[in-house]
């Protein structure tokens, strides 16, 4: 299973500092946070909940074993079982440092 | 032209040597073209100070130097600038801070201070409005920075004033001897405080009691209502910031196998989540704190766990503020911590805490500590030399050499010169971290291209606040960038350096750009001058102080050879984590900058250039 480590604000939230997620991809490992921290995380972790299939949030970074799935395929970036995945909320707007 | 607000066109000048105070005017033309902050000091360096200058003789100036937001109701309208030559490198400095200090030197009627001279003996500055008297500070002299202040305000009688003030490492000019104000806020960077302690200056303390006049109150209301409303929906400034301070980063850097770990030998700490901003806020964190007319509130107030007190204590130290101390901030906490390879969060506490009282920038020293730890460990040095083990990781070590260092004791005089001239005196140079003699702030070069070349053409030495690339690159705003990648990061970087000059020059801070644009700010300047400044002319302010401070830095003889990275960085590959192989690629990036520049090949302005800038 893929260990997923949560920062910041994400840990109360899901209520775990970590968690363990047998899941194939990015998207099915999102699912395992939201059946553990609840329903309220979808509108976190997606821009609108309801699309099919919805987007991620704009605040929402993940890293699969320290590379943004930004650079990888998404929330379809297939997860091996040794996979490092990071999850967080950046919540920057504006031109960061300038 | 003259002045319809925001700036108050009158300089303060204080001749040291023969103790007399002057005002003059501002120039408007210079307010205009070069805004206020680190604009109007570059320029008045330009015109007044010979390159060539001792940075610690008498002949160099200390400046201190507000922009036309500093003190009016603009969120994070706090800022005050420093600028002149810095002892760590040579270059022209510009060295940042908040609190309450730049307001109240605003609200007593002065832009500018300018300190030139030397006193024969050691003195402080009192300024009350128009009232202004050099006062004996022999008795303050050798004191930290807290009594320092808690002494002055006893002996003026006004509680309410503030203080920016010297500890014993500006006393001894430490090389990196920061100026502190309202006792956490510092002008932290390049030895600015080791500038003031040549002076025999130990403290000078404001109060104004006048307001801030702005050309356009209603506008300016309107502007900074609006700012505000952007910053309290912009998540990061809202509740990230305020919950964890820029030590929310530790983790986030380290995730991305870009937190320089052990003099920068590593790019992953095994020890991050223990010094990182969720530990800080689970068992230390008292309190968040503001600066002046901030809305965000990054700072931290925090105490030493009950494990580390008795070992290193607060309650019963000498220099302990009510049991606790503010930060650490990132950087702080990366280079006493992961570069040191520490993981004692109460030990980083407790170096912090007495780098603030004694007055040193904790990047360069904790950097220093590392450079002297992997010298340790080469057995080049001997526990005889530094008088105790130096092996990573020893919080013990940590807090003892930054103490030792502020006083210059013992091994401290040799880290108190920083890690360039260190690793040169035995034998080793390639343990300096940095850039023109500064070093490195928290972000691996390696592992984040655009930082590589921030740091490298920083016109004060390597810096994160001057191109801070991380934002594309990490954060992912305002798009995201690949960090392992070189292109588009010139564009990026001049881009970068361009608006945060120009905000540096507002007298805002910059931590404000996590949540607003520059679109959000330009508004605030023209309400409050009364010019009709748009985003582009405060981008070309921008660009024509960059390129005021480079061209100063080549009269002082700081040629385009030294915007270059350290051998580590470019030929050895990170060993390890997410970023492993990588090493910084410099020279595919630094032609296309001095291009995006319009400089030459090798990268000088040129005279097109300069002219188009106004700058004659």
């Amino acid at each position: 299973m893929a260990e997923v480590k949560l920062l910041g604000g994400l840990r109360s939230k899901v209520g775990s500092e970590s968690v363990k997620a047998d899941a194939a991809d990015v998207r099915a490992m999102l699912d395992v946070l939201i059946e553990k921290g609840g329903q309220a995380l979808t509108v976190l972790f997606f821009e609108d909940p309801q699309a099919k299939p919805p987007q991620p949030h704009r605040d929402l970074r993940i890293l699969v074993n320290g590379r943004s799935i930004a650079f990888l395929q998404g929330l379809e970036t297939p997860l091996e079982k040794r996979d490092k995945v990071t999850v967080h909320l950046s919540g920057a707007r504006g031109f960061p440092g300038g | 032209m003259s002045f319809q607000g925001g700036w108050t066109g009158c300089v303060l000048r204080v001749d040291l040597t023969r103790g007399e105070v002057r005002r003059e005017e501002l120039d408007p033309r210079h307010a205009r073209d070069y805004v206020g902050g680190r604009g109007i000091g570059a320029r008045l360096l330009w015109d007044e100070l010979d390159p060539q200058v001792d940075p610690l003789s008498p002949e160099n100036l200390l400046v201190f130097a507000t922009g036309p937001l500093t003190g009016t109701n603009a969120s994070c309208g706090a800022r005050y600038m420093v600028v002149t030559k810095g002892p760590l490198t040579g270059c022209i400095t510009t060295s940042n801070s908040g609190g309450r200090w730049g307001p109240e030197l605003k609200f007593a009627g002065y832009d500018l201070l300018v300190l030139e001279g030397r006193s024969s003996t050691p003195v402080y500055l009192w300024i009350l409005d128009d009232r202004v008297e050099l006062r004996p500070a022999e008795h303050l002299w050798g004191k930290g920075v807290f009594e320092t202040e808690d002494e002055i305000r006893r002996e003026t009688g006004v509680a309410d004033c503030s203080i920016a003030s010297i500890g014993p490492a500006g006393e001894n000019t430490v090389l990196y001897a920061a100026i502190m104000n309202d006792k956490f806020r510092a002008a932290g960077r390049s030895g600015v405080g080791a500038v003031m302690g040549s002076k025999n200056l130990k403290a000078i303390a404001v109060r104004g009691t006048g307001g801030v006049r702005v050309a356009d109150p209603g506008a300016l209301m309107a502007a900074q209502w609006a700012q505000k409303e952007v910053l309290s929906k912009a998540p990061l400034t809202s509740e990230g910031l305020p919950a964890y301070g820029t030590l929310a980063l530790m983790n986030v850097i380290n995730e991305h196998g870009a937190l320089p770990t052990r003099n920068y030998k590593e790019a992953q700490f095994e020890g991050a989540e223990n010094i990182s901003g969720e530990e800080l806020a689970k068992t230390r964190l008292a309190a968040n704190k503001a600066c002046f007319a901030c809305t965000i509130a990054c700072g931290r107030v925090s105490n030493i766990s009950n494990e580390g007190i008795g070992r290193y204590t607060l309650k019963t130290s000498p220099r302990n503020w009510h049991h606790a101390t503010e930060g650490p901030e990132y950087e702080n906490a990366w280079s006493l911590g992961a570069d040191c390879g520490v993981d004692d969060l109460d030990a980083i506490l407790k170096s912090n805490l007495i780098c603030n009282d004694l007055g040193m920038d904790p990047i360069s020293l904790g950097a220093t500590i590392a450079a002297t730890m992997e010298l340790y460990e080469m057995g080049v040095l001997t526990d005889e030399q530094t008088g105790m083990p130096m092996p990573f990781g020893s919080g013990d070590a940590l807090v003892a050499m930054t103490e030792a260092t502020g006083y210059r004791r013992g091994f401290g005089n040799e880290i108190a010169q920083g890690s360039k001239r260190l690793g040169e005196k035995f034998g080793h140079p390639e343990v300096f971290m940095g850039v023109k003699g500064q070093e490195f702030p928290a972000y691996d070069p390696r592992a984040l291209q655009g930082m590589g070349l921030g740091y490298a053409t920083s016109n004060r030495g390597a810096c994160h606040l001057r191109a801070y690339t991380v934002s594309a690159e990490v954060v992912g705003e305002p798009e995201p960038m690949d960090p392992r990648a070189t292109e588009g990061k010139a564009q990026l970087t001049v881009d970068m350096q361009n608006i945060s000059t120009a905000i540096d020059a507002t007298g805002l801070c910059l931590f404000l750009t996590f949540g607003n644009t520059l679109s959000d700010l330009t508004p605030l300047v023209a309400a409050a001058t009364g010019i009709a400044y748009t985003d582009d002319d405060l981008v070309r302010a921008g660009e024509r102080i960059w390129n005021r401070e480079r061209m100063w830095n080549l009269r002082a003889g700081i040629e385009p050879s030294e915007d270059k990275l350290p051998k580590r960085m470019l030929e050895d590959a990170i060993p390890a984590g997410p970023a492993k192989g990588e090493v910084n690629r410099l020279s595919e990036m630094l032609p296309e900058y001095y291009r995006a520049r319009g400089w030459s090949d090798d990268g000088r302005p040129g005279a097109e250039k300069l002219a188009d800038l106004g700058i004659g």
